[in-house]
């Protein structure tokens, strides 16, 4: 860079700054017709302000998924602290929307004389079909008639399915155990997974407490770009 | 530092309600400040809208479990954007994250024959790019850099939102205006 450079380099950055006279944005022209480099340096100071005069502030507005899935996770974050229990203790990557995201429940009762008493394994409790590019995720909703202490709560997924989080080594997990206390009314555990192959697969819930263990099963058909959810009984037995 | 409380009575009284567990009154503050609060989080990354977003969701979610700690001595936004800051650098500690580099791209010189969607196109693509230098920056220059170049912000109101007095943002400005200039002018190439 030679001594006219340095001058003109100086100028250019009084250029963003102020507004040049017309002698200096003459001498500035003058040596960029002959001096490509500081031509190039112009060009681009000039395109930057250019940049920042056409730049909205609302340009920079979140997309409306933020607010969809910062209300959902401020429910979710709102019964944890309510049930005054552990979250999954799993830094869970939060899944899309509403919009993409379905929200599955598996309801589980517990010591609730009101609910009949099926439990042949086998029946279908209810079928959904959801988009398979998408996480799903899962609620468990335990509703008890008292406070249990120590409840176990096990998901098991068959190959194909894993869950869905930031942390390799708990993508790799084929079980995962929840460990907490359940309050009278309803209680959530959500977690999130993520279909990874055709065909279909199960996801095993099993939540242990007092003498009794208390199983749910979910079937995932997932056939190209959607998936059959099917809730398949639940069965409560003694241990 | 201004003592006087920088924080709105309409934040103010959101804030209350949200400390008392109520969603709709955090979503509610969130709603007024996140379009800046997101500007920063597009800064910060460089441009990487699902960085930015994740950060952001992050960020709203401490906000909200530390909102008991909020006192109030800054704006709401200007507090975000603390836990914002923090997220992120966190992230950048942790995560393997390996900014980018801006690519080379020999695009062509905009004539005006060039049909108005590749011109929109080109605009963001140099707008990523100047994104990318301003996240290159401090973070102290980044926040004054998004709120009056990127936000519209006058010096007041950024004097206001962060508890500093008018000189400093003056003299903060005209530092990281400076900065940003230098580094356009480096990676001038890129803006051909
Ligand atoms: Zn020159």
């Amino acid at each position: 860079m030679d001594d006219r450079c340095r001058q003109i380099d100086a100028l250019l950055t009084e250029a963003m700054t102020r507004e040049l006279s017309p002698e200096e944005r003459c001498s500035l022209d003058q040596h960029c017709a002959s001096c490509p480099d500081c031509a190039a340096a112009y060009r681009a100071l000039l395109t930057t302000r250019e940049l920042l005069r056409n730049h909205r502030p609302e340009d920079d507005a979140p997309p409306t998924i933020l607010r969809e899935n910062l209300h959902r996770r401020l429910v979710e974050e709102q019964a944890q602290q309510a049930g005054k229990r552990p979250a999954l203790g799993l830094r869970w990557k939060l899944a899309f929307g509403v919009s993409v995201c379905m929200l599955l429940t598996i309801l589980g009762y517990f010591l609730m004389p009101a609910f009949p008493d099926k439990g042949d394994e086998g029946t279908i409790l209810s079928r959904t079909t959801v988009d398979a590019k998408e996480p799903l995720t899962i609620k468990i909703t335990y509703t008890a008639d008292r406070p249990l202490t120590d409840v176990a709560v096990t998901i098991r997924l068959d190959e194909g399915i894993s869950f869905y989080s930031d942390d390799e080594k708990l993508r790799s997990l084929r079980e995962y155990t929840w460990h907490g206390d359940l309050r009278t009314g309803i209680n959530e555990i959500p977690f999130v997974v993520t279909v990874e192959r055709m065909g279909t697969h199960r996801i095993r819930t099993e939540a242990s407490y007092d003498d009794y263990r208390h199983r749910h099963d979910v079937e995932l058909q997932a056939e190209q770009r959607t998936v059959i959810v099917t809730y398949l009984s639940y069965k409560k037995r003694p241990l | 530092m201004n003592t006087q409380g920088n924080i709105s009575p309409v934040d103010k009284e959101l804030v209350e309600r949200a400390r008392r567990g109520e969603i709709a009154a955090f979503e509610t503050l969130v709603r007024s400040h996140e379009t800046k609060v997101f500007s920063f989080a597009l800064n910060i990354t460089g441009g990487d809208h699902e960085l930015a977003q994740d950060i952001m969701q992050d960020a709203l979610i401490h906000a909200y479990r530390g909102i008991s700690s909020f006192r109030g001595d800054c704006s709401f936004s200007s507090w975000l954007w603390r836990i914002l800051k923090n997220d992120f650098l966190r992230y950048r500690e942790h995560a393997a994250f390996s900014r980018e580099e801006p690519d080379n791209r020999k695009g062509n010189a905009v004539d005006d024959h060039e049909p108005a969607v590749e011109l929109a196109i080109m605009r963001q693509e140099r707008l990523l790019l100047l994104r990318r230098l301003v996240a290159q920056l401090s973070i102290e220059d980044q926040e004054v850099i998004t709120l009056i170049e990127f936000q519209e912000l006058s010096v007041d109101e950024v004097a206001a939102l962060t508890a500093m007095s008018i000189e400093a943002v003056k003299s903060r400005l005209h530092r990281a205006r400076g900065r940003l200039t230098e580094l356009v002018k480096k990676n001038k190439n890129l803006f051909l």
